[in-house]
């Protein structure tokens, strides 16, 4: 009995091995295609590159302005995820604690955020930005992520407030808190796993975005990875050699990243889902 | 009297709470799309100053309009499937993380590695996959001998709409998989073990307990992957951009198009407005039907 069970167990784990290999080889092949020169990606695509040739790598660092646009897409990303916490967390407060009708009615307000297309806002929105002078500025598309992911955010925050308890809190007001010191030293520490799952979530969306760059950093000196591997494909339509590299580092520094915390990201996203 | 007016200052300080996120919010995302709505009912081009108020007349003409009627059924096909594919492999995938094989915690990360990639990526990968000429898949079935069923996957119009459900299905298995897993393991072990001493095969203890448990990440899995398919844009509009002849175009596809290429940005906005209703009453119905089960 023991030992059959032990063989379903073995053949299970083959079996998901071989899978995970299927779902990651589109992104082995891209790797493998870097290496190789134009001429023996038409003629053996599916075979590994005859030699490591980091000469594509080069050619497109800087051709993408890589340390420039990595930049861009770190400090937008950065300031849009802290703007995002500080008035999340802080708007979730309220909106879970009380019970008045006033607030329900403005945690649905920023509810229906979640199910709007971002499209419909871009006209309006464009015009606004432009009227503002925020085109081609790193605050203006660090607004615009705040708003886009605030519903997310308040969303999460609100429903971990919901289920924890308010004892410290109270007793930070019983000793002459305001309520403003009270929220920042007995409730943002205790709401930290969902800061880190909204982190997480919003950096993704943030850093992956290409909709908000494309209308609003078209500018060669304020775009975002994307946005310039979006160009460079508009350039060099047919130029593998060029276009697969600056996949591959488009994907690398989140990569990278994912590898160091992923135990904390795999985590924080199956936590914020199921409290939510 | 006192408590009435502690609890008025403690009203306006949590109103300070709120005003800087209701602030940015109504600026940047409300606003602008309570704007929109207003637009849908003109006929402005997006660019000029001037135009006229049509009243009801885009939404009259979306519904004589065949290629908006495309659209919709094309919405409606892509979110069906990849919401039914992805639950459907994220949960045996789930189940397999939870078993008691020893590379787990690494097929577990692995699995998880599209999901944070861009959709720009995504769309450029598949791409060269589907290939007519030298991408993979046509190579693969050239090299085994199925040279019949080599396609030009993206750009034929019977197989281009499935082709982008694949991707799509590949880049967000794992996430389903990440958030049934974490349901999984707040299951008590013991009622598996009641359940093998009462003589229930796996697929029974599946069918009367793992299932009816894992009811709280259904809904949110469901509820996630719908909003998510309905809005998607980035991965459509990067490979096939709508096409071929309308073949893969969406609500935001066409919504885009009409909106910025075409400049009949009124009309576009309406479409953007049906689509909205569409989000939020497929969106709660799920969640009232869905959360009805997890009750019981």
């Amino acid at each position: 009995m023991l030992s059959t069970n032990k063989k379903m167990i073995w053949i299970l784990e083959i079996k998901m091995i071989i899978l995970a290999l299927i779902a990651l080889y589109p992104l082995l092949f891209i790797v493998s295609m870097t290496f190789k020169s134009s001429q023996e990606m038409a003629l053996s695509p599916l075979s590994l590159p005859s030699s490591i040739n980091f000469s594509n790598y080069a050619a497109t660092w800087l051709q993408m302005r890589f340390p420039l646009v990595l930049g861009n897409t770190v400090l937008i990303t950065a300031g849009s995820v802290t703007l995002l916490v500080l008035l999340g967390s802080m708007a979730a407060y309220p909106l879970a604690r009380r019970a008045e009708k006033a607030y329900s009615i403005i945690y649905m307000y920023f509810l229906a955020g979640i199910m709007l297309p971002f499209q419909l806002a871009m006209v309006p929105l464009y015009k606004l930005i432009n009227s503002m002078g925020m085109v081609n500025t790193y605050y203006g598309a660090m607004l615009i992520y705040t708003a886009l992911n605030l519903p997310l955010a308040i969303f999460l925050y609100a429903g971990f407030l919901r289920t924890s308890p308010k004892e410290l809190e109270e007793a930070a007001k019983i000793d002459g808190c305001s309520l403003f010191r009270a929220f920042w030293l007995a409730v943002f520490p205790i709401i930290k796993p969902v800061t880190a799952t909204v982190v997480v979530l919003c950096s993704l969306n943030t850093w992956n975005d290409f909709i908000v760059p494309l209308l609003f950093l078209q500018d060669q000196s304020y775009r975002t990875i994307t946005i310039e591997l979006y160009m460079f494909v508009g350039e060099h339509v047919t130029n593998w050699a060029l276009l697969f590299p600056g996949m591959v580092l488009s994907v690398l520094p989140l990569l990278l990243v994912y590898v160091f915390l992923q135990k904390y990201i795999i985590k924080g996203i199956a936590a914020g889902s199921l409290k939510g | 009297m006192l408590k009435m007016t502690m609890s008025r200052k403690e009203h306006f300080i949590l109103a300070g709470f709120l005003a800087p996120a209701i602030i940015v919010y109504t600026t940047f995302l409300l606003g602008p799309v309570l704007g929109s709505f207003f637009y849908s009912l003109t006929n402005w081009n997006g660019l000029y100053q001037t135009m006229d108020f049509v009243g009801l007349r885009n939404f009259v003409n979306l519904m004589e309009d065949g290629v908006f009627a495309k659209a919709i059924r094309n919405t409606m096909i892509f979110t069906v499937f990849v919401v039914l594919i992805q639950n459907a492999i994220g949960v045996p995938l789930a189940l397999a993380m939870d078993s008691r094989i020893r590379s787990k915690q690494v097929l577990k990360t692995l699995f998880f590695v599209p999901a944070i990639l861009s959709p720009l990526v995504v769309g450029y990968t598949w791409t060269y996959i589907y290939e007519p000429q030298n991408g993979v898949l046509n190579t693969i079935l050239r090299t085994v001998g199925l040279t019949g069923w080599e396609q030009s996957w993206l750009g034929d119009p019977q197989f281009a709409l499935y082709s982008i459900v694949v991707m799509a299905v590949w880049q967000f298995s794992g996430y389903s998989m990440v958030i049934y897993l974490a349901n999984l393991q707040t299951i008590p072990g013991d009622l598996y073990e009641a359940a093998d001493i009462d003589g229930a095969g796996k697929w029974q203890q599946f069918k009367s307990i793992t299932f009816p448990l894992l009811a709280p990440s259904i809904t949110i899995n469901i509820v996630l992957s719908s909003i998510g398919t309905l809005k998607a844009f980035d991965i459509i509009y990067v490979t096939t951009k709508g096409g071929p002849y309308y073949a893969t175009e969406t609500m935001t596809t066409l919504l885009f198009s009409t909106a910025f290429t075409k400049s009949s940005f009124g009309y576009g906005t309406a479409m953007g407005v049906v689509m909205f209703f569409f989000v939020f009453i497929i969106s709660l119905a799920q969640i009232l039907l869905l959360r009805r089960r997890e009750v019981h």
